[in-house]
């Protein structure tokens, strides 16, 4: 080893080319001698030769030609002053598509918001969020407990579907059918004298009596020329002809009644009743008893304003 | 030609990673106020380079120190209670606004210069026939 570094070293030295070279393979040698001692004489040289092919690559002419022509190329071109400044300009654009992003992203509310302000809101939307948030644990509560009880809600929602039919057909928003009555009710022709007030005309009060009297015999639904009597329904007279739910309707007036129909028609019949009463003033009045009535449902508004149900 | 190509491949690289960088709401003011600096000291470049003044050292300084000066003095604005970025807006946008104006001059100077120029040509080409 010590033979073959001697050489090289005096290798190095006849070649007074480049000081720094020199002092480069100097020092590797020195590396070499000190970790590679070990070291086989033929690793040794193999890694010489390679480094000599890797020398060789970087001096050969083809490289150096290239080389010279990418200096070339740019300086010709500027290339260092364009690449700093597309730098720059690479930060610059960088920033600016963000900055133009996220604010476009932020929702305009947050906008031109100062920053106590947004503390503010934020700490309102929190008490808020905690308050819904309980709430909503209470119900979820709730929603267990009916769901435990699963069973006896469906009974509770059937006895509950039970009574809207119920009261759907006592408020008047659905059809009906049903055994029940007709009374027909028209003018009297026992019509003389113009001035006089006649009775022989159906008046409102005779039509608010019949329904009254159905009413009393157990009638479960009632319509007056189609217009279903519901709660807040209204029989008077406007002029020639007679309102009902607002709709006016005229003689031959038709009273349909849903019940018991022996119950009706006996009640209407019976002696110095109404049927008796309106005969007498008059009025052409008849009465039949029906398998199969039809009563539409009630087809008006009913907007409640001022009734509102007392909570318990 | 190529400077431009490279310019442009670099701003539509920095443009494809911003779109995919979010800024907090917090720091976009920063942002704006150093997007002015930046832009400012381009088109500081711009007019420097028109009047053969450009300089990369102090472009290169400029770019990065204006927008660390400004971010700062928003910082402490902000730290003081004071609406300090109003103050960097108002000086920046100016300067952006005196640049353009400088640069707008010399563009114009130049043309009347060319067309002044052309006009003594002629002129001279028709006395000498």
């Amino acid at each position: 080893m010590p033979k073959n570094k001697n050489n090289d070293l005096t290798n190095v030295k006849t070649n007074t080319e480049n000081d720094v070279k020199k002092n480069k393979t100097i020092n590797k040698e020195n590396k070499v001698t000190e970790n590679v001692v070990k070291k086989e004489n033929s690793k040794d040289t193999n890694k010489e030769a390679k480094k000599e092919e890797n020398k060789s690559f970087f001096k050969s002419e083809k490289y150096l030609k290239f080389k010279a022509k990418v200096k070339n190329f740019m300086e010709k071109n500027s290339v260092a002053t364009y690449s700093t400044i597309g730098i720059t300009l690479f930060f610059l654009s960088i920033i600016l598509t963000a900055q133009v992003k996220s604010i476009s992203n932020t929702e305009e509310v947050l906008q031109g918001k100062r920053e106590e302000q947004l503390a503010n809101d934020y700490v309102n939307l929190q008490r808020e969020y905690d308050d819904l948030k309980s709430k909503y644990e209470e119900n979820q509560k709730v929603v267990e407990e009916y769901q435990t009880n699963a069973a006896s809600n469906d009974s509770l929602i059937a006895s509950m579907k039970t009574q809207i039919s119920q009261l759907s057909i006592l408020a008047g928003s659905t059809d009906l059918t049903g055994e029940g009555i007709i009374i027909t009710l028209n003018d009297g022709e026992s019509v003389k004298d113009p001035e006089e007030r006649s009775d022989a005309i159906v008046h409102d009060s005779d039509l608010i009596t019949v329904v009254n009297e159905l009413k009393v015999a157990g009638a479960e639904a009632i319509s007056v020329n189609d217009q279903r009597i519901i709660s807040t329904s209204a029989i008077r007279c406007v002029g020639p002809v007679i309102q009902v739910n607002e709709k006016k309707v005229a003689a031959p007036f038709e009273i349909k009644a849903i019940g018991n129909a022996q119950y009706l028609e006996s009640a209407m019949n019976i002696k110095n009743g109404v049927v008796d009463m309106l005969k007498q003033y008059g009025v052409d009045i008849s009465v039949r008893r029906e398998d199969n009535i039809e009563i539409k449902k009630f087809d008006g508004t009913r907007e409640l304003k001022y009734s509102i149900p007392k909570e318990d | 030609m190529v400077g431009i190509l490279i310019v442009l491949a670099f701003v539509v690289v920095g443009v494809l990673i911003g779109l995919n960088v979010a800024v907090p709401y917090i720091y976009t003011q920063y942002i704006a106020v150093a997007i002015l600096a930046c832009l400012d000291s381009v088109f500081g470049a711009f007019t420097a380079n028109i009047e053969k003044k450009f300089r990369m050292n102090i472009f290169l300084s400029g770019f990065f120190g204006n927008a660390l000066i400004a971010i700062f003095l928003v910082f402490i604005g902000n730290k003081l209670n004071v609406d300090m970025y109003l103050a960097a807006v108002i000086v920046f946008t100016g300067r952006l606004l005196n640049n353009f104006t400088a640069i707008r001059r010399n563009l114009l100077q130049k043309r009347s210069n060319d067309d002044k120029n052309k006009e003594i040509k002629e002129e001279v080409v028709n006395s000498e026939k």
